[in-house]
């Protein structure tokens, strides 16, 4: 070496040891910190959808062990279900939190379910279009950059009874995917996005401050409710 | 504040919310810096102490290039899926197959590369208290083990303190360079440490270095994250890219500064974990330990976020079914790319156990330069076949093709060093990737469903 540092073994044994009292101490402190935030997370995920809890009859309210909460019941004459789906498949990305609002009721469209996602990246594992076989080109009214399912050849007739609800929809940026099964309809749209920084330093996907306002439920169930209007036996195509 | 004309969801946004100071924070201390910690110095092994800042700049140089030319791009597509989705729209799907290998095995081996620096720290710690002989494989295997299970269960694992944690990772070159120009500052002697050797192996040995100058920034251009949206924020993107480039290159020049005036160019070369290295030196018990804990950090939070990165890249191409869609599942209650990240687990663990760190890092440099070389011929068929007037771009970068022609240029030159010293792993690794080529335009490409591929509202492109 080109420089002589020499120190007492003795002082430098002590000083180590030292270094790893206070490495002992911050491992300590750094696991109660974890055991603290992952307490304060689920707490701030779990109230994500409460706002609209008292507003359900016969309302469901369950979470996960992530805190992710859910929640169905009857909210405006119609059967809803309510779900949060995290999602940080995509690269380059912020981690999204979508919202997925169910209206279940049966209609009269078997074989002829539809699913439309704008802005696909191939990663979106929640989306139903994977599960129809049919693809469909979408028309004019909607946006050219929508990736248009169906289960079957009877789908275009679906597609052509929601189109001009559904570009109404998807005018909205956050909406990301309409679909309509024999089983209802559902709106995905996104409730929240993840902070930048927490994703960038350890890919963690926090989203302080998501919350589920009763008016923004409303429009929800609102377009819901004209999509079934739209699908319902004698509306015109 | 200053506030900026970027739409997001319909949005006015300041540009304070889209570079927040976690986000241009994030940008020194997150998956890049770890490029102070360890690996640089490979560079100066291989051109000598100026060699290696020589290198550091040209290198800054190429990067230039790289976050200009991202920036137009991404500013058009929502950038979302980064390289891989603009090799999808741009190129087609061979290369798109290529850069999603690019992508996961230059992530892959970062990840093997930390690994192996933070099992030889703790070796290094504990043979200096005295605990000889302590072997540093379980290590290893611990850090990547406890990195993918941690990033198995998703959102079910929290580890929001990383702001303050990973702060220590670039609070600890701060503090180091500081006491190093103040209180140490007579410990400090370049020349005696270059010995006279101002360039030893001449000019050939700035362009060698040049192999390992890549490692000071290698994945820079992966923290701009995209949001969710139509439109991508425009000057948002180069400037969030340039303003962590800057950061990496004064802590790059603070690091050189440290440790080519504190250890023998002839050490430094080989070193496994300068800066820490460059802590004992001084001798200071603090110091050390501030070190310790900046390079345990900085490359947990790098591998962690490899380990992400890199089964995000290997699921994205099984649901293109570029590779068996059974890597495309996701795990029902984590909701997690499980397959991918249990499939590179092994990958990871038989480089980081049996490849020395300067191959490791070799092989992640060079995937990531494939990478690069990959963005100069994309820009200039980008530029021809969707023209300035057919596409609005959020950004137009300056005095194209030139940045493009300069990073290929960089790019070759790069090549050539990487062959000065690491010809085996060159060829190795072009011929891995020709392989995996030929096995997917022959076999693997008649399962690829290309309608479904092509989302971006672009004009049809010239020529087509």
């Amino acid at each position: 070496m080109g420089r002589a540092v020499s120190f007492s073994s003795e002082v430098l044994r002590v000083s180590l040891e030292m270094v790893f009292a206070a490495t002992a101490a911050g491992t300590a402190a750094v696991a109660w910190l974890a055991h603290r935030e992952r307490q304060s997370i689920r707490g701030r995920r779990r109230v994500i959808l409460e706002p609209v809890v008292p507003l359900f009859e016969n309302a469901i309210f369950t979470s996960d062990g992530a805190g992710i909460p859910k929640l169905e019941g009857r909210y405006r004459d119609l059967h809803l279900k309510l779900d949060l789906i995290p999602d940080t498949m995509t690269i380059k990305r912020l981690p999204q939190l979508w919202l997925s609002v169910t209206a279940i009721k049966p209609l009269q469209i078997t074989d002829a379910g539809i699913a439309i996602l704008i802005r696909p990246s191939g990663a979106d594992f929640y989306s139903l279009t994977e599960k129809m076989a049919e693809h469909l080109d979408p028309p004019p009214s909607l946006p050219w950059e929508c990736l248009v399912r169906g289960e079957t050849d009877k789908s275009a007739l679906t597609l052509a009874k929601i189109a001009p609800e559904a570009a109404r929809i998807l005018a909205d940026p956050k909406v990301k995917e309409i679909a309509a099964t024999q089983r209802g309809v559902r709106i995905v749209t996104q409730l929240a996005e993840g902070k930048r920084g927490q994703h960038l330093l350890l890919r963690q996907c926090d989203f302080e401050g998501a919350e589920l306002t009763p008016a923004r439920l409303d429009a929800l169930v609102t377009s819901l409710k004209k999509l079934l209007a739209a699908l319902a036996p004698g509306s015109a195509s | 504040m200053t506030t900026q004309s970027t739409a997001i969801h319909g949005e006015k946004v300041s540009l304070l919310r889209v570079l927040g100071p976690g986000h241009v924070w994030a940008l020194g201390v997150g998956i890049v810096l770890v490029g102070e910690f360890m690996g640089w110095n490979f560079a100066v092994g291989k051109g000598g102490a100026l060699a290696a800042l020589i290198a550091c700049w040209f290198a800054g140089l190429l990067y230039t290039c790289v976050a200009m030319i991202d920036s137009e791009v991404t500013s058009t597509v929502a950038a979302a899926g980064g390289q891989y989705a603009q090799a999808k729209h741009i190129v087609g799907p061979l290369m798109a197959f290529n850069v999603g290998l690019f992508l996961v095995m230059a992530y892959t081996m970062l990840e093997a590369g930390n690994a192996i620096t933070l099992g030889y720290l703790v070796q290094t710690v504990a043979g200096m208290t005295g605990i000889e002989g302590m072997w540093d494989k379980p290590f290893v295997v611990l850090t990547i083990m406890f990195l993918a299970w941690l990033n198995y269960r998703g959102v079910f694992a929290t580890l929001t303190f990383n702001l303050v944690i990973t702060a220590i990772a670039c609070l600890a070159v701060v503090v180091l360079f500081l006491t190093m120009i103040s209180v140490n500052a007579g410990m400090v002697d370049h020349a005696a440490m270059i010995n006279n050797n101002t360039l030893p192996y001449g000019w050939l040995g700035v362009i060698a270095a040049m192999h390992f100058g890549l490692w000071y920034y290698l994945g820079i251009e992966g923290t701009t994250q995209a949001a969710e949206e139509v439109r991508s924020p425009a000057r948002a993107l180069p400037l969030g890219t340039m303003t962590g480039m800057i950061t990496l290159l004064i802590a790059a020049t603070m690091t050189w500064y440290i440790c080519a005036g504190l250890m023998p160019w002839e050490y430094l070369g080989q070193a496994v974990t300068p800066l820490f290295d460059a802590a004992r030196m001084t001798g200071s018990g603090p110091l050390m330990v501030l070190l310790f804990i900046g390079t345990i950090f900085s490359t947990l939070a790098s591998a962690n976020g490899c380990i992400n990165d890199a089964s995000r890249a290997w699921f994205s191409m099984g649901r293109d079914r570029y590779l068996p869609v059974w890597f495309g599942a996701v795990h029902p209650k984590y909701r997690t790319p499980f397959r991918s990240i249990v499939f590179l687990i092994p990958v990871a663990l038989v480089f980081a156990l049996q490849v020395p760190l300067d191959q490791v890092i070799t092989f992640s440099i060079l995937s990531g330069l494939l990478g690069y070389t990959f963005m100069s011929f994309n820009m200039i068929m980008f530029r021809n076949k969707w023209p300035l007037d057919t596409i609005k771009r959020g950004y137009v970068h300056p005095f194209h093709p030139l940045p493009a022609i300069v990073l290929l240029l960089l790019c070759v030159i790069t090549y050539f060093a990487v062959f000065l010293g690491y010809g085996a792993q060159l060829v190795a690794m072009m011929v891995f990737y020709i392989i995996a080529s030929l096995w997917f335009a022959f076999h693997r490409y008649k399962y690829v469903k290309r309608g479904d591929q092509f989302t971006m509202n672009w004009p049809r492109p010239q020529g087509y």
